[in-house]
């Protein structure tokens, strides 16, 4: 007989979580130890894209689509998520390199050409967003039950743009259900980012079945961070980039404290730049002109091929320190191209993207009025944010010690694994009020401590502030706190204080560094002028006494 | 649940002659900010929880201890 411990287990891994972003799509899976896992289609690739491309009688939908965008791109449907829910007058630009919507009665509404019997005649086909939507979810669905071995899935957590409307949502949700997914609930992605990386302490371990012993040792955290802290996540995607500023109590309670994205800047930034780049290569090389603004139809053809290339390159590019190759058969005027980039060269091409994001990460922090030295952890989340070159940025821009860059977790999987590991959560430990609910409503409309609550010791120097509570902590809050007493003291007093967070800016001149003589001549060209370091450092001091407490202390009599 | 213990590496010295535990002098808390919970997370459904069969921290412990 089935024990209620299996049973759980077998929910748990019943369940998934998809990332449905507007490129690129991903799911995860639970897997034994009961985290997170993104799975491989049968193509062995974890990032989908979001695409279907219709060709004769034939549909391919994902990443097979891709290649359709050179000759066929007007049967090719890419970056339809975001039109979900919208009606024609709402959908802002649409790209020219693929398949058009047309407003049919106020309804985006793709026309395609199929041949539905082979060797018949060709018909225009028209699809809704919504039926796209369906198409390539089903597809989804279908990829996870090949992996899970045709399991039935029960369940499933989508990921969702926070800012999305309930339109936008219930469109959404629809075209799942369509689809033959039965959504759990919608997640936003960053506070999906916030539970792939609890450590798994923090969630509850799957019921062991007694019989099937449970394996004894854990793998060890890679990721040590305060249980309460703020928390950027830093989502750059193909065409956007989000950054969100999280309040996080115990790992997992979160709420947020600012957002904003940018949708002009992401990954097609850089794979423009890289486009630039080798279009003027290989005019010069071959004595063919190829612009990269050009638009007769010839060239639009050439520069499709050359930035399907470009986006291959530029992830290459992510996993090497090295140099990274690009090969395109017949580009123009049936002259093949085969190129080359290393990351120095790439990194130097893509400052001012790079420079972009960090600015927009200045301009939230802006905005939340908080201060580098505020964050205590940094995650980073889709595509575009794999390359080193990002994390390197950021540094410059967050100060080292408190910061932790998360990257134990590829940041295109992160999304997929945080909405996983939250439908499992549901099935096992399922919370005590329904999602949507108006009871939910209330619960979640709560109030958060402003400002942090510490402790500090009567001494005889500057007064020590030992935060306690951090500001933004939702309330109800406990927390227990272990003071180690020498046996010397018999009697513990203490102050309870509310604190406040100060940054000190110092400015550091670097002390000059001696010469050798001999050397001197060398550096006397390339001499540069030390310029004084902006230190900033974050101080937590005392600010309103609140109560004191006097304790006797009873120290345990030691046996011999 | 088991809570988490902060423990705090201070080296504590004898209290001062004059230190008093004062009582309070009235002194209130900031008034709280407004948010918004999420609602993901194991710690949220514990907060959830206590909220909704209306417990104290330690009765929830309790019927934590119980399950
Ligand atoms: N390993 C990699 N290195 C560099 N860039 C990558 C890598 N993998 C994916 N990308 C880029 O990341 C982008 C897709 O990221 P992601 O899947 O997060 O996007 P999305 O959320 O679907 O898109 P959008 O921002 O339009 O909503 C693409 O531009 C892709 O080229
Ligand atoms: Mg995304």
């Amino acid at each position: 007989p089935a024990t209620a411990a299996a049973i759980a287990n077998e929910e748990a891994h019943s369940v998934i979580g998809i990332n449905f972003g507007n490129a690129y799509a991903s799911i995860a899976v639970i897997n034994k130890e009961g985290r997170a896992d993104t799975i491989a289609n049968e193509d062995g690739e974890r990032q989908i894209a979001c695409a279907v491309s219709f060709l004769g009688s034939e549909t391919y939908i994902g990443n097979q689509a891709l290649p359709q965008l050179v000759k066929n791109s007007g049967n090719t449907i890419l970056a339809f998520r975001n039109f979900l829910g919208l009606s024609f007058s709402e959908i802002g630009e649409q790209s020219p390199l693929s398949a058009q919507l047309k407003d049919v009665d106020g309804v985006p509404t793709y026309v395609v050409s199929v041949t539905p019997e082979p060797e018949g005649e060709a018909q225009e086909k028209t699809l809704t967003v919504r039926e796209v939507t369906v198409l390539f979810l089903r597809s989804l669905l279908q990829s996870a039950q090949d992996f899970l071995s045709h399991r039935i899935i029960k369940g499933a957590v989508l990921s969702c743009p926070s800012d999305w409307s309930v339109k936008q949502r219930d469109a959404l949700l629809e075209a799942a259900k369509d689809a033959g997914i039965n959504v759990i609930t919608l997640m936003d992605p960053a506070a999906a980012a916030v539970l792939a990386y609890a450590p798994s302490s923090a969630s509850p371990a799957l019921p062991t079945d007694t019989k099937s012993a449970a394996n004894g040792s854990a793998a060890p955290e890679p990721h040590p961070v305060p249980s309460d802290r703020r928390t950027l996540v830093l989502d750059i995607g193909a065409s956007s980039t989000t950054a969100t500023l999280l309040s996080v109590s115990h790992h997992s309670l979160v709420h947020a404290l600012h957002q904003s994205t940018d949708s002009t800047l992401g990954g097609k930034q850089l794979d423009s730049v890289l486009l630039s780049h080798f279009a003027k290569e290989f005019s010069k090389k071959s004595g063919v002109a190829l612009s990269p603004t050009s638009t007769t139809p010839a060239d639009l053809r050439a520069l499709a091929k050359l930035r399907a290339a470009c986006e291959l390159t530029k992830r290459s590019l992510s996993a090497t320190q090295g140099s990274a190759t690009l090969d395109v058969e017949s580009l123009k005027d049936g002259m093949d191209y085969h190129g080359s980039i290393n990351s120095l060269r790439f990194d130097l091409l893509a400052r001012s993207v790079y420079t972009r994001m960090t600015d927009h990460v200045r301009a939230c922090l802006g905005e939340a009025k908080v201060d580098p030295t505020q964050i205590g952890e940094v995650i980073l989340v889709g595509g575009t944010a794999s390359l080193p070159g990002i994390a390197d940025a950021l540094q410059t821009l967050l100060p080292d010690p408190p910061t932790v860059l998360s990257n134990s977790i590829p940041p295109g999987n992160v999304v997929a694994v945080g909405c996983a590991l939250h439908a499992r959560l549901t099935v096992t430990h399922p919370p005590p009020v329904s999602a949507g609910s108006e009871e939910e409503q209330a619960i979640l409309k709560g109030q958060a401590l402003s400002l942090p609550i510490g402790l500090v010791f009567p001494s005889a120097g500057e007064p020590v502030f030992w935060q306690v509570i951090n500001a933004g902590t939702p309330l109800p809050a406990r927390r227990k706190v272990r003071i180690p007493v020498p046996s010397s003291i018999s009697k513990l007093g203490f102050e309870f204080w509310e604190g406040k967070e100060e940054v000190k800016v110092e400015t550091i001149v670097p002390p000059k560094v001696e010469q050798d003589p001999e050397d001197e001549e060398e550096e006397e060209e390339e001499e540069e002028e030390e310029e004084p370091e902006e230190v900033r450092t974050l101080h937590l001091v005392p600010s309103t006494h609140l109560c004191s407490l006097l304790l006797p202390v009873a120290h345990p009599v030691l046996a011999q | 649940m088991s809570m988490r213990t902060i423990t705090l590496p201070v080296q504590l010295q004898p209290l001062p002659e004059n230190w008093e535990a004062s009582t309070s002098k009235g002194t209130k808390l900031s008034a709280p900010t407004a948010v918004t919970l999420l609602p993901y997370g194991h710690e949220y459904s514990h907060h959830a929880a206590r909220i909704h069969h209306q417990r104290t921290f330690e009765e929830h412990d309790a019927y934590l201890s119980l399950k």
